[in-house]
């Protein structure tokens, strides 16, 4: 289990959640300083950090966390969360969500709660770097067409946490970090960098993304309000008009979702067993879950040959060979076979989709951290807190 | 209405656009047929001297007119003036070409001519306006500069190293990074009411 936590005092008269940084790092001159990269997937549900030091390819730290902030609910018992702590993170913060106010820092892939991303980032830096005295630079991945206000908001929440920062579009830095480095320059192995078609399906937004060896313009991405959240709340939705006042939590319809998703035909029986005040019941829900995720198929694929059709003509063959599914998303079974199906049954030419596989969480921080590694000097935002 | 393309020195992306009258239109990339063979492609190299068609001094003269226009363009949209960009492009520009072809044949001044005129221009707009990005500060800084010398040393303004072209087929990040920037730049620009 991962977990994030920085354990901090309650104050005798603040406010609770009105706090300082929690890591106040000497005064010391940059030349002084370790310098860390990170690759930091800040996702709608779950975010990935890989950290480093800036030369070779060593990886010190590599944890992906719930993107959740708890803060201590008024009048809790002294020792009922380890030191006292009044902010948590993470795993940790789900583990004592009870004794906590849960606060979602992103929806839809952007901040919608900064006062709730800055503590998140902050107290990422310190998983980073307990110390809290290093140089601290770090690529952050955002939705594809992100607003100049999302980007504003990361920065904003990043500022006084972190030096320098980059922020780059997350099916880019999939691309980046889906690349397999070791065979670059081999005859048979086609570098997604060059020419592939990334469809990453988080929990916010799902973002497609057309990249041929440049840098894609606004017009070679294209990003959807609809995602793993939305499904989830299709499902909800339709379990709460069957079965009215049936208590199951967001959680627990994501988790149902998480283990029985699936894209195509309808598929029945799936029964899934539930408490529904406090009695087990088992309900039927495989059309329930297929009219759900399907959804997500029906936005997607218009997106996606919208992207093939900008592609130029003579790189299009290579391209449908290519086409890479990632994210959370990429675990709803059949995804890639439906998507792919569909293609050739419109007529696309020997179309090849396929999802990145078990590391499906760690390729936008991989990304990442490579492009950490490989940004010139002068490439760096400088951050004003 | 234009080409993505890339610049042969920098490796930047460009897009190519083209007048709406008299010249060659097409949407983007291959959404449609284009009505003539497409001669820049991604990642490949442009002959940057265009204007070598013929020797004659009248018709060099002409064609450096055109040429000129054509950067007028390019910098009204690069500096976010689409709707005046169109206007010139439409108008005085149009009337230039087919004046031109008028005298010299249809054959004159070929599309993919004009295409590489529009490519070398907006490369020409995009680095003039950054130089003036750089240098703008540096000049209003001067008499403050001129008082406490020492200081302005102090703030070097940092000149970016020329742009790499990528590896054959293997992009370097530092090329991709400088198109996304350039690219937040230039988004960044307030755009003209008018600009559709």
């Amino acid at each position: 289990m991962t977990t994030a936590t920085t354990i901090e005092k309650k104050p005798l008269t603040a406010t609770p959640n009105v706090e300082r940084p929690a890591e106040a790092a000497p005064a010391r001159r940059p030349a002084d300083k370790k310098r860390v990269l990170v690759g930091f997937d800040l996702g709608t549900n779950a975010s990935c950090v890989l950290a480093g030091p800036a030369d070779g390819r060593d990886i010190a730290v590599s944890k992906v966390i719930p993107t959740v902030v708890g803060y201590a609910r008024e009048g809790l018992v002294d020792g009922i969360i380890a030191n006292n702590a009044t902010t948590l993170i993470g795993d940790e913060a789900l583990q004592h969500r009870l004794q906590l106010r849960m606060v979602a820092p992103l929806e839809d892939g952007i901040i919608a709660h900064a006062a709730a991303a800055r503590d998140f980032i902050r107290r990422v830096r310190v998983v980073i770097d307990p110390s809290g005295t290093a140089e601290i630079r770090a690529v952050i991945g955002v939705p594809a067409n992100a607003g100049n206000t999302a980007r504003e908001d990361i920065r904003t929440g990043a500022a006084g946490v972190f030096d320098r920062v980059l922020l780059i579009p997350e099916p880019f830095l999939a691309a980046l970090g889906f690349r397999d480095d070791t065979r670059l320059g081999q005859a048979n192995y086609v570098d997604p960098v060059t020419n592939s078609l990334f469809i990453d399906i988080g929990g916010g937004t799902s973002d497609l993304c057309l990249i041929q060896g440049f840098f894609p313009t606004p017009e070679d991405q294209v990003s959807l309000a609809f995602a793993g959240d939305a499904i989830d709340k299709l499902i909800e939705d339709d379990l709460q008009r069957t079965y009215p006042n049936n208590g199951l939590s967001r959680a627990t319809v994501r988790q149902i979702k998480e283990e029985h998703s699936y894209v195509g035909p309808i598929r029945k029986p799936i029964d899934v067993k539930v408490l529904i005040g406090g009695k087990s019941h088992t309900l039927e829900l495989g059309e329930v879950i297929g009219r759900a995720c399907n959804q997500l198929l029906d936005r997607i694929y218009p997106a996606l040959t919208g992207l093939i059709a900008r592609a130029p003509s003579d790189s299009v063959a290579q391209l449908l060979q290519n086409i890479v599914i990632t994210g959370g998303g990429s675990r709803i079974r059949g995804i890639d076979t439906v998507l792919q199906q569909r293609l050739a049954d419109e007529g696309y030419e020997s179309p090849k989709v396929r999802v990145a596989g078990p590391e499906y969480k760690r390729f936008v921080a991989v990304g990442a951290l490579k492009a950490a590694r490989g940004a010139r000097e002068d490439q760096w935002q400088h951050l004003l807190a | 209405m234009g080409w993505l393309a890339r610049s042969g020195a920098e490796g930047r992306v460009i897009r190519v656009e083209f007048p709406r009258a008299g010249l060659a239109t097409g949407p983007a990339r291959n959404t449609a047929e284009p009505k003539v063979p497409a001669v820049v492609d991604s990642g490949k190299s442009i002959a940057l001297n265009a204007i070598h068609h013929s020797d004659r001094p009248v018709d060099v003269e002409e064609r450096r007119g055109v040429a000129r226009l054509i950067r007028r363009v390019c910098l009204l949209r690069e500096q976010g003036e689409v709707a005046d960009a169109e206007k010139l492009q439409a108008g005085e520009l149009a009337r230039a070409i087919r004046d031109h072809r008028l005298q010299h044949g249809p054959d004159s001044l070929p599309e993919s001519e004009l295409r590489e005129l529009y490519v070398v221009e907006a490369r020409r707009a995009a680095d003039a306006l950054a130089l003036a990005e750089l240098l703008i500060p540096q000049l209003t800084r001067q008499p403050t500069a001129a008082r406490t010398r020492s200081e302005a040393v102090a703030i070097p303004v940092p000149m970016p190293p020329a742009v790499r072209m990528p590896e054959a087929g293997v992009p370097a990040i530092p090329d991709l990074l400088d198109a996304m920037l350039a690219a937040e730049r230039k988004a960044r620009r307030p755009m003209p009411a008018s600009a559709h």
